[in-house]
């Protein structure tokens, strides 16, 4: 067995967008793996036989937002083939070009072009589309220009939005996507026949989630047509289809509508309506009745809406739909992504898929149920469910790293009695009886969580000789609300499970030197590495990635806004100041003694520069040794999304450190 | 005549570097102009007869801005890198400069030389020698003997590096110079006559100022040699070039901002963090350095404003004297002194000098502005000050310009203090609204000269006021320290400066008054519409709110640490309670940012954080961030980012006060 190497994450397929054909016999996937030496993502889709498990590829490359074409013979995709599309959309034209590509055989062909940015399609019969796609109210009306004039005020208008930010929105950017200022989802039909694109929504409307009705004659969304400071604010309407009038459902206010789903006569919601404030709780289960305009509160499950669970290219999916008579979704429990069954008037989750399986996302499939998601610490594959069992169909990640170590479970119960889960994975060339450094890894969120996947950067660690530990602590998700909470409580009773798991660990494991202990995380997990290094000092190395160092300055910077402060910090700066200063690590940054290797991305609009300069002019200030290196063209995402090329520079840069820092 | 509008600033022609030739007669200097159809900035080199002031332009491509005079003054020298195939070559990752000769006598620059360095700035020296000023880059790899392939390979490697930052050093960033981790301002002498090339300072060593002495054969030079942290504990060395040897003169264990050599001496300032400037002296050969003048006000040219670009000379050494500018409350003089003596001022008032060079003669040829006008060169002898050049009368006939008018007023405390009004032609009609302006620094100072920004102002029909509150610079080190008082004194003077002006100007319209300022100017701006809602519109120029992200994230965190009281650790209180941030919940002023996102002074995130608090207000506000320029945008950026700043300020004030 070949010892895992930074490069490796290139053999890592991530597979998503699974979707079942109209014959019930095949579903289409997509599959995306990293490419190095091209510095990109690369997809394509395959189609499944979920008799037979066969697998063939159907594109080449692309296939990522796929539809059905309404035959049922085809599949649909955007894609820039053709040099001189390329072109105009880099010269600032919205334009979204789709393939056809027979399912039975073929190569694809251009079947229709969108005149727009389009995001999502589905279908409403007859040749007609739901599209959302991305509008810039800030973009000059071009209708009815001659093509050099055209190209004349298109040039001049994206040169200037290139050079001038222009803000008076809050968020103004947001990460991954740049500047967002003015910039909305919009809904439009879209006809193949007459090429015309027709707004559903007016321009001031950003719409968020939608769904449209069973009878395809109208859509329900979420939206917030006003910006300003409400920032999570959203009301809830409904527009007639082919191009009605739109009415108000619920009014902007401060609540939020994450999914919507039909189920028989009634619209299903999960989120948070009603309250007046937002907390960081778990997505409600509601019910509303479209006629009556009446909303009732269903079930509140208390688990997370989605997996919640990291693990290497998780490229998500929808966690809640409707299948059959009930509404299936996927929730976060035990760190794990389960699938469950649920229909309103119930009060409890019918969990359909097996503990050992860790759902990511579902799809049904003529009369067999397909989970994408792993099983121990493996990767992704697709997944037979159908009556609770969970038997790979696919496999396209089988075997890539046979042999590495498997992260060994260690729960225990804290001092509060309430159980903390986590696992250590030893060194690759384990020898009891030899001492090794370890390293202590914080996910981020904090209502994030760790499981025993595969996970790469911590076998790259485990590969150059590192036992790497790592926990659930409080605030983390899959364990419910009451035990997410640490709202105003950053950094204290995670940071003691978090140094009570430690001990736990280096009892457990005396080979582990405690003279050689490392500690890093990213996001809160950095915001919570830099806590560490300022309270104590038995690490003797760090490396804190896209993290938070002030409270104030972070929360009046990032795309969150100052509602995450409000909410999640307990103070602004206006008002409960001293609660921000007391939970922010700069204050502590002057008892350092830990060597400290800082990353952060230029662009990242979550947790943004600042705070990583912040942290570094407090270091250096201090004669703390410390390295700071900064991304260009990456936001927050960057060990995940970022380009491939920045990932290995990354990787090189955190397993340096800790090797120049804890190697004898 | 019409009125100086924003897309006029095509009509501002600066001077910088006024040279002498060694032949005498001539003497030679760049201009500076805006380009608005290229959008950039026209550097031609010209020379001027020294007794006609005629001038002769020898550079049309407008890209030369550092030159000296060679071969006993028959040519010019200047770097650069005129080839499109050697632009390509640096793009690629090479470091590259090559060096032209202009033969005065006519006929076109032609290569004489090129070295695989980045050269900004070229000096000569005697013996056929020149001084290079280059940027060294620690973290380069060594390409000498590289070729082919293994060239090819390391040249990839480096643009490759180029979509990092790597930091392991303070300073990492400086505003207008980008991302400098391991990269230092290096002196070379480079021998015209053979070829050799010499490195003065060795390669962890930071210059900070320099000079060549009187008889071209020695360079002394400041700075130290750091490997994490800058320590401005700066050194003075002298360099024999024929020698090629080095020594130390003395340590003064600050920053020094200027070198030079006069009566045998070698002169130098320090700055401490709180900007008061010292000159010292030290025997050539070394010694003890003398205080030769605890200068109370400030050198140099003091002036907020945007009439003069470039810079050059002053502070140099001719004969036994130090020659130096330094500004006072009414404007910037040229002085000089011996060592042991009383500084003796020069120039008159009807120059307020910006740089200067000195003929043997003693006849000082200086560029500058005149009291209220465009920047020329002065002759400047036996006390009185000529204009020499009328490079911009032409502009100056061509603009409806409004002169600001002197209001000197007292402060509530009985302080004397000096402002300005500048009323618009409108003002004859009726009330008009009014612009506060506030300078930077503090530790900045406006005077009664032109400024473009201003009359743009008054081509709008708006009366500008102006003045130099407690924490202004050139009046004394007590005036000028603040520190620890941002938001009290400062604030007081200029609302106290506010009454006056509306008082001694009843077409001042009180119910419609603005403010902005740059900086300080910007910071004072926010705080302002935290403590007072006098004013119904703010323009916030890279400005300050937080002082502790200040800290983090400013090119010179020690300006904060003096200035504030404090770090976040020793004086979290002190930071605090100055920041603006902190009284965002009282705003009621529309305010609009505008913030430089290469600016690494006022870094992005001041604005953003005052912008987002004053939407959660519900206070209209508005911010425009600036792709790639910095805190000196006003001078340095793009014509059309200059143009669009006015835009949107005076389309703020427009929206709000008319």
């Amino acid at each position: 067995m070949n010892p895992v190497t930074v490069r490796d994450f290139e053999k890592i397929k991530g597979l998503s967008e699974l979707r079942a054909a109209p014959d019930g016999r095949h579903a289409v996937f997509c599959v995306t793996q990293a490419d190095i030496q091209d510095n990109c993502y690369k997809s394509h889709l395959e189609l499944l036989d979920v008799e037979t498990g066969e697998t063939r590829p159907l594109t080449a490359a692309d296939g990522r937002g796929y539809v059905f074409a309404d035959d049922g013979k085809s599949v649909l995709f955007p894609a820039l083939r053709d040099p001189a599309d390329k072109k105009a959309v880099e010269s600032g034209e919205e334009l979204t070009v789709f393939y056809r590509l027979p399912l039975a055989g073929g190569e694809a062909r251009e079947a229709f072009r969108i005149e727009a940015q389009v995001k999502k399609l589905e279908s409403l019969g007859g040749g007609k589309w739901l599209v959302s796609h991305l509008c810039d109210l800030t973009r000059p009306d071009l209708t009815g220009l001659k093509p050099g004039k055209r190209a004349q005020v298109l040039a001049r208008w994206k040169k200037e939005s290139e050079e001038f930010h222009v803000v008076d929105e809050l968020p103004f950017w947001f990460d991954g996507r740049g500047f967002v200022n003015k910039k909305r989802t919009c809904l439009s039909v879209f006809s193949e026949q007459t090429g015309a694109l027709v707004p559903l929504t007016t321009p001031a409307m950003d719409v968020g989630a939608y769904v449209l009705a069973p009878d395809k004659k109208s859509v329900v969304f979420a939206g917030n047509d006003v910006k300003g400071w409400r920032i999570s604010d959203e009301g809830l309407y409904s527009v007639s289809l082919p191009g009605g009038e739109t009415e108000t459902l619920v009014p902007l206010g401060g609540q939020s509508f994450d999914r919507l789903v039909f189920w028989q006569d009634r619209l299903v919601i999960a989120g948070s309506v009603g309250g007046e404030k937002m907390d960081m709780n778990s997505s409600k289960l509601y019910t509303y009745n479209v006629q009556s305009h009446r909303m009732e509160l269903a079930f509140d499950p208390d688990e997370d809406l989605g997996a919640s669970v990291t693990c290497e290219a998780s490229m998500g999916g929808e966690p809640m739909r409707t299948v059959g008579g009930d509404i299936l979704l996927v929730t976060g429990s035990e760190y794990r992504g389960r699938l469950s069954a649920w229909k309103p008037g119930e009060t409890a989750l019918r969990r359909i898929s097996p503990e050992t399986l860790c759902v990511l996302s579902f799809e049904q499939v003529g009369s067999r149920l397909l989970a994408v998601g792993f099983t121990g610490s493996g990767l992704q594959e697709v997944y037979d469910v159908t009556g609770g069992q969970a038997r790979a169909l696919t496999s396209v990640n089988q075997g890539t790293f046979d042999g590495v170590p498997v992260p060994e479970p260690l729960s225990f119960v804290n001092s509060g009695g309430v159980r903390i889960d986590g696992w250590v994975l030893k060194p690759a060339d384990y020898q009891k009886g030899k001492k090794y450094p370890g390293i202590l890894s914080i996910h981020g969120g904090p209502r994030g969580a760790y499981c025993e996947t595969f996970s790469h950067e911590m076998q790259v660690l485990a590969a150059r000789g590192y036992f790497v530990f790592f926990c659930n602590p409080r605030g983390s998700a899959t364990r419910g609300n009451a035990f997410a909470d640490v709202a105003a409580r950053w950094g204290t009773i995670d940071y003691d499970d978090l140094m009570a798991f430690t001990d736990e660990v280096l009892r457990a494991y005396p080979d582990i030197d405690k003279e050689r202990l490392g500690v890093t995380g990213g996001s809160y997990g950095g915001y919570m590495t830099n806590w560490v290094i300022g309270h104590t000092d038995r690490f003797a190395a760090a490396v804190t990635c896209r993290s938070i160092t002030y409270l104030t300055g972070f929360s009046g910077v990032s795309d969150l806004g100052c509602w995450t402060d409000l909410h999640e910090q307990g103070g602004l700066p206006w008002k409960g100041e001293q609660q921000l200063r007391d939970r922010s690590p700069l204050f502590a940054l002057d008892k350092v003694k830990t060597p400290t290797l800082i990353l952060h991305s230029f662009e990242d609009h979550r947790c943004t520069s600042p705070e990583a300069y912040g942290l570094y002019q407090a270091l250096i200030a201090h004669g703390v040794e410390t390295r700071m290196v900064l991304f260009y063209g990456e936001s927050h995402g960057l060990s995940r999304t970022g380009q491939p090329r920045h990932r290995v520079r990354r990787l090189e840069e955190l397993a340096g450190w800790f090797d120049s820092h804890l190697k004898s | 005549m019409k009125r100086f509008q924003k897309d006029c600033i095509g009509d501002i022609v600066s001077i910088a570097d006024l040279t002498l030739s060694p032949a005498g007669g001539l003497a030679a200097f760049v201009t500076h102009r805006p380009n608005v159809e290229k959008d950039g900035y026209d550097c031609f080199l010209h020379t001027m007869n020294t007794e006609t002031g005629e001038i002769e332009q020898l550079t049309f491509t407008g890209s030369e801005s550092s030159f000296c005079f060679i071969d006993g003054g028959d040519a010019l020298l200047f770097p650069g890198l005129r080839e499109q195939k050697d632009r390509d070559r640096v793009q690629n990752g090479e470091e590259l400069t090559a060096f032209y000769r202009l033969p005065l006598a006519g006929g076109e620059a032609r290569e004489l030389f090129r070295l695989p360095l980045s050269v900004g700035k070229v000096c000569a020296m005697a013996d056929n020698r020149l001084l290079l000023v280059a940027k060294h880059d620690l973290s380069r790899p060594d390409l000498t003997g590289l070729e082919g392939e293994a060239l090819q390979k390391a040249l990839e490697g480096i643009r490759a590096e180029r979509d990092y930052e790597v930091c392991d050093e303070r300073p990492y960033r400086a505003d207008g110079a980008g991302y400098i981790n391991k990269t230092r301002t290096r002196l070379y002498v480079y021998d015209m006559a053979s070829g050799a090339l010499e490195a003065v300072t060795e390669p962890h060593f930071a210059v900070t100022a320099f000079c060549v002495s009187q008889d071209g054969r020695t360079v002394y030079y400041a700075g130290e040699s750091y490997s994490v942290a800058q320590t401005f504990d700066e050194g003075l060395y002298a360099y024999a070039a024929a020698d090629n040897a080095t020594h130390e003169l003395c340590r003064p264990g600050l920053q020094v901002g200027g070198v030079a050599e006069a009566g045998g001496r070698v002169w130098f300032t320090t700055m401490n963090s709180t900007f008061d400037t010292d000159i010292w002296s030290v025997p050539r050969t070394g010694g003890h350095g003398t205080l030769e003048l605890a200068v109370e006000e400030d050198l140099g040219f003091q002036n907020s404003g945007d009439a003069c670009r470039g810079g050059g000379t002053a502070f140099a050494g001719h004969g036994d004297y130090l020659y130096f500018v330094k500004s006072d409350r009414h404007g910037a003089h040229l002085f000089r002194m011996a060592s042991g003596g009383a500084p003796e001022r020069l120039s008159d008032e009807h120059v307020w000098v910006n740089h200067f060079a000195v003929e043997p003669s003693g006849r000082v040829l200086c560029a500058g502005l005149p009291a209220f006008g465009m920047m020329e060169v002065f002759a400047v002898e036996n006390g009185k000050s000529a204009v020499l050049t009328h490079l911009n009368d032409a502009t100056m006939q061509k603009y409806e310009l409004v002169r600001p008018q002197y209001l000197p007023f007292d402060s509530r405390d009985g302080v004397d203090l000096d402002g300005w009004v500048m009323l618009p032609p409108e003002a004859e009609q009726g009330k008009v609204p009014v612009i506060l302006l506030i300078h930077g620094g503090p530790r900045g100072q406006y005077q009664g000269t032109l400024s473009f920004d201003a009359q743009v102002m008054a081509s709008g029909g708006y009366a500008v006021i102006f003045c130099n509150p407690r924490g202004s610079s050139s009046r004394s080190r007590a005036f000028a320290d603040i520190n620890g008082r941002y938001g009290t004194v400062d604030f007081d003077d200029l609302m106290d400066f506010v009454d006056a002006a509306l008082k001694a100007y009843p077409q001042l319209d009180g119910d419609r008054l603005g403010v902005t300022g740059a900086s300080y100017g910007g910071y004072m701006t926010n705080w302002m519409i935290g403590h007072t809602d006098r004013f119904k519109a703010g323009v916030a120029q890279c400005s300050i709110s937080n002082w502790i992200t200040m800290y983090g994230c400013c090119d010179i965190p020690w300006f904060v640490e003096t200035t504030q009281g404090g770090t976040p650790w020793s004086n979290y209180d002190a930071l605090w309670r100055s920041s603006p941030l902190q009284y965002a919940d009282r705003v009621k002023t529309p305010t609009l940012f505008l913030q430089y996102m290469a600016d690494y002074r006022c870094p992005m995130d001041q604005a953003i954080q005052m912008y987002a608090a004053l939407q959660s207000f519900g206070v209209e506000t508005r911010m425009v961030l600036f792709e790639g320029d910095s805190h000196v945008m006003i001078m340095r950026g793009k014509p059309s980012h200059r143009i669009r700043r006015h835009t949107e300020m005076m389309g703020w004030f427009d929206k709000h006060l008319k």
